[in-house]
C-alpha cells in the first residue's frame, strides 16, 4: 500500500481530507493498479473506475445481493467492501465468468431455463451461484434456494434460477 | 457517510495503539455492519483501523475441552468448521440461520458480537434514540426543542 498526496477537495466536514490509496486488485485474471479514496466501496470501484458495469448496484446495504461478486474465490457484496481493503486480491466479476468466448455453464443454463426477466439481479445471481457451486454446501432444490437467499429477484424468476442453478451443479459433478 | 481516514494495523499491539491514540477511530474487519451504519450516518468514525489481516482466523481446542475461536474468523468458515459442526452444531444452526452467505463470508466472529441494535429508530437519524445520542439527550429534544418546533408551526411568517 503507498500513500500518494493529492489536491484537497472541499468537504462539508471538518475532516482533512485523507489522501487516495494505491490498490492494485486482479480483476477477472487482469492486474488493475489504482488510486481510490478510503471510503470508494469495492462495488464503486469497479462500476466506476474499472468500467465494469455488470456488477449491478442495487440497495447498496447488503441486502439484494446485486452487488455480489467473488473476492479470492469467496461470494461477498461488493457495496459493503471498501476497495482499499482488498488490495492485492483477486476479484471475478460477471464479466469474468465466460471464458475464450464460451459462456460459463451457469450463464448458459440461466438462458436454458429463462431464468431472469429484466436481469438486474442476473449478474448477482450468476456470481452467487458460482459462489455457491464452489462451496459444495447446496445439494438439494430446498439448500440451494436457503443458500440463494442472499439475492433477491423483484421480478420472481426464482423456480427458474434454481433450475438452473441445478442443471449447472449437474454439469460439473 | 463522512470523509475518513483509513489505515492498517501491523499486529494486534499495533492496533491496540492505534485505537488507543484516536477517540474517533473504529476497528474495520468484515465492515458488514459498520460500513451499512456509516452510509446511513448513523456512524461517523474519522478513521477505519483495519484488522482484517491480522493472524485471528483459527479456531483451538483448550484445554478444558473447549473451543477458542479467532475475532477474524468468519461466520461462514465458523459454521462450517468440523469442531463447531460436531459438537456445537446448536451454534453452526444459529450462524446459518442469519443474513446471507455472502454476508457470512464476510462478518467475522468479534465483529457479530459488537453487531448494533437493526432498530428502525437507531438506523433513522432524523428520529431520537439514545443508543445513538448521548444519555439524556433524547429527553432534552423531545422536552425541549421539540415543543418549540411545534409553536413555530403555528406563528405564521416567522
Amino acid at each position: 500500500m503507498t500513500l500518494a498526496r493529492t489536491a484537497a477537495s472541499p468537504v462539508a466536514e471538518a475532516i482533512p481530507t485523507p489522501d487516495k490509496i494505491r490498490i492494485v486488485l486482479t480483476v477477472n485474471g487482469v492486474e488493475r493498479q489504482l488510486e481510490v479514496a478510503p471510503w470508494t466501496t469495492l462495488l464503486d470501484a469497479l462500476r466506476d473506475r474499472l468500467d465494469l458495469t455488470g456488477t449491478k448496484k442495487g440497495c447498496d446495504h447488503g441486502q439484494c445481493g446485486a452487488c455480489t461478486v467473488l473476492v479470492d474465490g469467496r461470494r461477498i457484496n461488493s457495496c459493503l467492501t471498501l476497495a482499499v481493503m482488498k488490495d492485492g486480491a483477486e476479484v471475478t466479476t460477471v464479466e469474468g465468468l465466460a471464458t475464450d468466448g464460451a459462456l460459463h455453464p451457469l450463464q448458459q443454463a440461466f438462458i436454458d431455463h429463462d431464468a431472469f426477466q429484466c436481469g438486474y439481479c442476473t449478474p448477482g445471481q450468476l456470481c452467487s451461484a458460482a459462489g455457491l457451486i464452489a462451496e459444495g454446501k447446496a445439494r438439494t432444490a430446498d439448500e440451494i434456494r436457503e443458500l440463494m437467499s442472499g439475492n433477491i429477484c423483484r421480478c420472481g424468476a426464482y423456480p427458474n434460477i434454481v433450475a438452473a442453478i441445478k442443471q449447472a451443479m449437474g454439469a460439473r459433478s | 457517510m463522512i470523509n475518513f481516514q483509513y489505515t492498517r494495523a501491523n499486529d494486534v499491539a499495533d492496533a491496540v495503539r492505534q485505537i488507543a491514540a484516536d477517540p474517533t477511530a473504529k476497528f474495520i474487519a468484515g465492515g458488514t455492519n459498520l460500513i451499512d451504519l456509516m452510509k446511513e450516518d448513523v456512524e461517523r468514525p474519522t478513521r477505519l483501523i483495519d484488522i482484517s489481516r491480522l493472524p485471528l482466523k483459527s479456531v483451538e481446542e483448550t484445554a478444558g475441552g473447549g473451543l477458542r475461536i479467532g475475532a477474524l474468523v468468519p461466520n461462514s468458515d465458523l459454521a462450517y468448521h468440523p469442531l463447531i459442526e460436531r459438537r456445537y452444531p446448536l451454534l453452526a444452526s444459529a450462524i446459518l440461520a442469519g443474513a446471507s452467505q455472502q454476508l457470512r463470508n464476510m462478518a467475522s466472529t468479534g465483529g457479530n458480537l459488537l453487531q448494533r441494535t437493526r432498530c428502525y429508530y437507531f438506523y433513522d437519524t432524523a428520529t431520537p434514540c439514545n443508543k445513538r445520542y448521548r444519555r439524556g439527550e433524547v429527553r432534552r429534544r423531545v422536552q425541549h426543542e421539540w415543543p418549540r418546533l411545534w409553536q413555530r408551526r403555528h406563528i405564521p411568517h416567522r
